[in-house]
């Protein structure tokens, strides 16, 4: 007898009862995908799950499992996450359901991208930090060739304030936007106060659809750069994605399946994947011109770059938190 | 446990024409350290002039040899371009030439610059060819004390950068140093305890300790405002970021390899 088991994280078991004859199969990882694949659960010592129950139902699975935490875990994880990077399209173009259609943007203190009008004019919200504030002031109507800084107003600025030019943070305060001035807190970045206020600030029911753009992360001091990757690291359960005029960049976690859906007319097809961090034992891909299969990734060894988006959609999992590059173009 | 080996660092590679570097341990000629500079392909960094002359071997990885040839008369608007740019002539031009301008590949040519044509090559980047091309050509008579200075390595795209951070760990037994504009970047191996010594004209104060690759579960050092003290870091934790240099010789010490880098500052 074969159940079709409704699963809490939205998978389907299959469970073939003990007298059956199954071929052998490892455990952990092929047993994640064997659900997909219809293969029976094994335990770790061996054997069988005995017949189960005939009233079945999720819970019963949950407790049956709660012996063997690791594979329940293993199994609750490995949710699909989608990307989309629609946010760079023009807004005609923009698919009708996309999951970051509503974004914050989060300006930091670098030259601003060239396709910032867009971005700025599509965001649900807008936040400078520090010394953003500044860049919006002064370059922001050289893009547009749009003389009224009016229009270019940021609901927010926050940070600890000690790049702002004085003037710059008197004009956005006259013009309405709120100041936080955090500078008491000297201990994590601007990017980090700000990540943290806008989660903050979330009611919990929309945290899911929640995405932050953030421009100028990449370039300048190196060791503002590796602070900036770390926000995605330290806020690995929100949707953060950094932007430069070459490429964006965006952390794929370990705990999902990803499904990264590429918009060829503005997105590739240079791409790289990095195990930042940590090294991964195992990564997976397709849709990619050199994919991997069961590959370790490392620095010191080999790590994803220059690789060729070749796909509509790239398909990527692993055992280790990785970082997820495509480089940008044709966006004014 | 025996003590780690020493490895000390020194920028004094950076240090204008005027006061010429002195190895920090005062050796003799056999000793004395030799520069190598390979240019990808960004625009140059301002100290790029000083750092050519330096170099006793220049490589410039395919389109790095556009920047050299656009940018070096740029640099130095004073004098006769034609002439500078026989005086700052590449020894090899590496790379797949696909970013290359014929015509300046042609006018190095005619100088004398090697060109070396390699195929595309998946598994290593321009840098580590490069790398490769002056560990087997080295200017001095071996590479233990040799220098490779890497401009245009940082900022552009994110998977050339990561590419090249990745040379710095699988060459780890080689000296590569990465330069930009803004920072200096160089690995610091598990395997050896360090002693920076910090040229203070011409970098810091601002300096981090990344582990890229793998977690530290312990870090040492002094010299810093807030120094590491047996500490853990890692991505999704802490890293040391915005530290500043507070001494003139800081020492590091961990169970992991790490990125030390260091601002530089701006002239004017």
């Amino acid at each position: 007898m074969r159940w079709r088991i409704p699963f809490l994280a939205g998978k389907w078991l299959w469970h073939i009862p003990c007298n059956t004859k199954i071929s052998g199969i490892s455990y952990f990882k092929t047993s994640v995908l064997s659900l997909a694949h219809e293969q029976p659960l094994r335990r770790r010592r061996g054997g069988r799950i005995g017949i189960l129950p005939p009233r079945l139902d999720a819970r019963v699975i949950r407790d049956y499992l709660q012996e063997d935490k690791m594979l329940w875990r293993t199994i609750r994880s490995m949710e699909v996450m989608a990307h989309s990077s629609s946010f760079l399209l023009p807004k005609l173009h923009q698919p009708a359901k996309t999951p970051a259609n509503n974004y914050t943007l989060v300006v930091l203190n670098q030259q601003l991208p060239r396709f910032m009008p867009r971005l700025w004019a599509q965001a649900k919200m807008r936040i400078c930090a520090d010394g953003g504030a500044n860049r919006i002031f002064d370059e922001m109507s050289q893009m547009t060739n749009d003389l009224d800084r009016n229009r270019y107003i940021p609901e927010i600025v926050e940070g600890d304030m000690d790049s702002i030019r004085p003037e710059v943070k008197r004009f956005y305060s006259s013009q309405g936007s709120k100041i936080s001035d955090k500078s008491h807190n000297q201990e994590t970045t601007d990017l980090h106060k700000c990540i943290s206020s806008i989660r903050h600030r979330t009611p919990d029911h929309e945290k899911a659809n929640l995405c932050v753009l953030v421009t100028g992360a990449l370039g300048g001091r190196f060791d503002h750069e590796a602070a900036n990757i770390n926000v995605l690291y330290v806020f690995s359960d929100m949707r953060i994605v950094l932007l430069s005029d070459d490429c964006l960049i965006q952390l794929l976690p370990k705990t999902h399946h990803h499904e990264i859906y590429i918009e060829s007319s503005v997105e590739g097809p240079h791409c790289g994947i990095f195990p930042i961090g940590a090294p991964s034992t195992s990564t997976t891909t397709t849709g990619l011109k050199w994919n991997l299969s069961d590959a370790e990734m490392r620095f010191g060894s080999m790590i994803s770059t220059s690789n060729i988006v070749d796909s509509d959609k790239v398909t990527v999992q692993s055992d280790a938190d990785l970082l997820w590059t495509i480089s940008l173009r044709n966006l004014t | 446990m025996p003590p780690l080996p020493t490895m000390t660092h020194s920028s004094s590679f950076l240090l204008p024409s005027s006061s010429p570097p002195a190895p920090p341990t005062g050796a003799d000629a056999e000793n004395a350290v030799s520069y190598a500079v390979v240019v990808l392909n960004q625009r140059l960094p301002r100290f790029a002039p000083l750092l050519w002359t330096r170099a006793r071997l220049r490589v410039c990885a395919d389109g790095g040899a556009n920047r050299v040839f656009d940018g070096m008369p740029d640099l130095l608007p004073g004098e006769d371009p034609d002439e500078v740019r026989v005086r700052y002539k590449p020894d090899a031009i590496e790379g797949d030439m696909d970013s290359v301008r014929p015509e300046v590949k042609e006018y190095y040519s005619s100088l004398g610059t090697q060109i070396i044509d390699d195929s595309p090559d998946q598994d290593t980047t321009d840098l580590n060819k490069c790398i490769s091309f002056i560990t087997r050509n080295p200017p001095g008579p071996d590479n233990s004390n040799l220098f490779i200075l890497v401009l245009g390595a940082l900022g552009g795209r994110f998977d050339h950068e990561m590419g090249n951070i990745n040379v710095l760990h699988r060459f780890s037994n080689t000296r590569i140093i990465l330069l930009s504009d803004d920072s200096s970047i160089f690995l610091l191996p598990k395997t050896h305890s360090h002693e920076i010594h910090i040229e203070r004209s011409v970098e810091g104060p601002h300096c981090g300790l990344i582990p890229m690759g793998a977690p530290s579960s312990s870090s040492t050092t002094t010299g810093l405002r807030w120094n590491l003290d047996n500490t853990s870091m890692n991505f999704g934790g802490l890293l040391s970021t915005s530290n500043i240099v507070e001494e003139e010789i800081v020492t590091v010490t961990s169970d992991s390899d790490l990125i030390w880098t260091i601002s530089l500052r701006k002239h004017t």
